[in-house]
């Protein structure tokens, strides 16, 4: 799933906003996507097929945000060679709002064989 | 029966021509039927067709396909067993049923699962050559078939793979299907000793149903092949018996 930081101009419309001291990590490991890096415009973090939900901490500057992305994931068939993988639909996203504005769903589907934005997390 | 060098000669010739031009003699046979038909020679018909019926379901023939026995041993992942009854309906016109089964085996890392079936093929060989001496059934054909395997599929296991969270195991439940296709086959028979013949088809076929196996197909369905082919070709090697009254 791919998340794309943006933030709302002077003329009120979107743009990339790269994130200073970015932090990037989700509840279920201890693996960190990203750990205090500058200039982070986006990133893309996995899925577990295991759960319908899945929590996702963003820290930016020291502030720190919660995302919480609620999902359905599909077996979906490939060939007899390759197997089964799996696509994930989102539902629903909520999120604490420290220094986050909104998040929109732009892409619900999510599949290996794609690289959309999934995720837009707008920034005050 | 003892043939002559000329009769031989015919019979390559014979050969060599159906293999290369059988859809151009059916195509020159059937539109010189139409204009016969369109220019009036109904008495000559009629009295050919009356003919004919005496000799309706007088003579059949059964065959073995050796090619699959050939495969099967060969292939580790599948057996397939075919066989071929025909009658002649009437001059040039043979009725035909095949039959067959098949077990195919899936073995992958990713997908497991194996499957069985069994076809029945119905429908027709029209033949191209009139009787070079009597007796003689050496001849060239096309033909269609309409087939259908009853396909059972077992539970199959499959590993999805995920670097990140781990590897999942899942399992998908065992299915019973039917499968429809239409095809059409050309080929040869020659009679090398006394009612006994050897012969070729090729084929080719698509599925009338598609998405009844469209995942999870079997490496082989019978009466069809490779079920991931979609339209398929292969062909058969038979050994025949006739019987019945020439």
């Amino acid at each position: 799933m791919k998340i794309n930081f943006k933030t709302y101009d002077t003329n009120n419309n979107l743009i990339d906003t790269p994130l200073l001291g970015a932090g990037v990590y989700t509840t279920d490991t201890s693996y960190a996507y990203a750990d205090n890096v500058d200039g982070l415009n986006s990133i893309g973090v996995f899925l577990n097929k295991k759960n319908d939900h899945q929590t996702f901490i963003i820290f930016q500057s020291n502030t720190r945000d919660t995302i919480h992305v609620f999902y359905e994931s599909e077996n979906v068939f490939v060939s007899n060679g390759c197997g089964y993988r799996v696509d994930f639909n989102i539902k629903d996203v909520t999120f604490s709002s420290s220094s986050i504005e909104d998040v929109r769903i732009q892409n619900a589907k999510v599949s290996a064989t794609q690289n959309d934005t999934h995720l837009e997390v707008i920034y005050k | 029966m003892q043939r002559s060098a000329p009769h031989k000669t015919i019979l390559t010739l014979k050969l060599f021509i159906s293999s290369i031009l059988f859809f151009c003699v059916f195509i020159l046979d059937a539109s010189a039927q139409v204009k016969a038909m369109e220019t009036g020679t109904d008495t000559v018909v009629n009295k050919i067709g009356q003919n004919n019926k005496k000799n309706h379901f007088r003579y059949f023939r059964v065959g073995l396909d050796i090619s699959k026995i050939v495969h099967s041993g060969l292939a580790d992942n599948y057996n397939a067993y075919e066989l071929l009854f025909e009658s002649i309906w009437k001059t040039n016109m043979h009725y035909v049923i095949e039959a067959g089964i098949a077990n195919a085996e899936n073995q992958s890392e990713n997908l497991s699962f194996s499957s069985s079936s069994s076809f029945v093929r119905v429908g027709f060989d029209k033949y191209f050559f009139d009787e070079l001496y009597p007796g003689d059934m050496d001849n060239a054909f096309i033909g269609l078939r309409i087939g259908g395997s009853a396909y059972r599929r077992g539970e199959a296991q499959a590993t999805i793979w995920d670097p990140f969270y781990g590897n999942a195991m899942t399992t998908i439940a065992a299915t019973n299907r039917m499968v429809y296709w239409v095809g059409l086959t050309a080929g040869f028979r020659m009679e090398f000793t006394r009612n006994v013949f050897v012969g070729w088809n090729v084929r080719g076929k698509t599925f009338i149903n598609p998405n009844s196996i469209k995942e999870l197909f079997p490496v082989y369905l019978a009466g069809y092949g490779a079920a991931n082919k979609q339209p398929s070709f292969n062909y058969n090697l038979y050994l025949l018996y006739g019987f019945g009254r020439r």
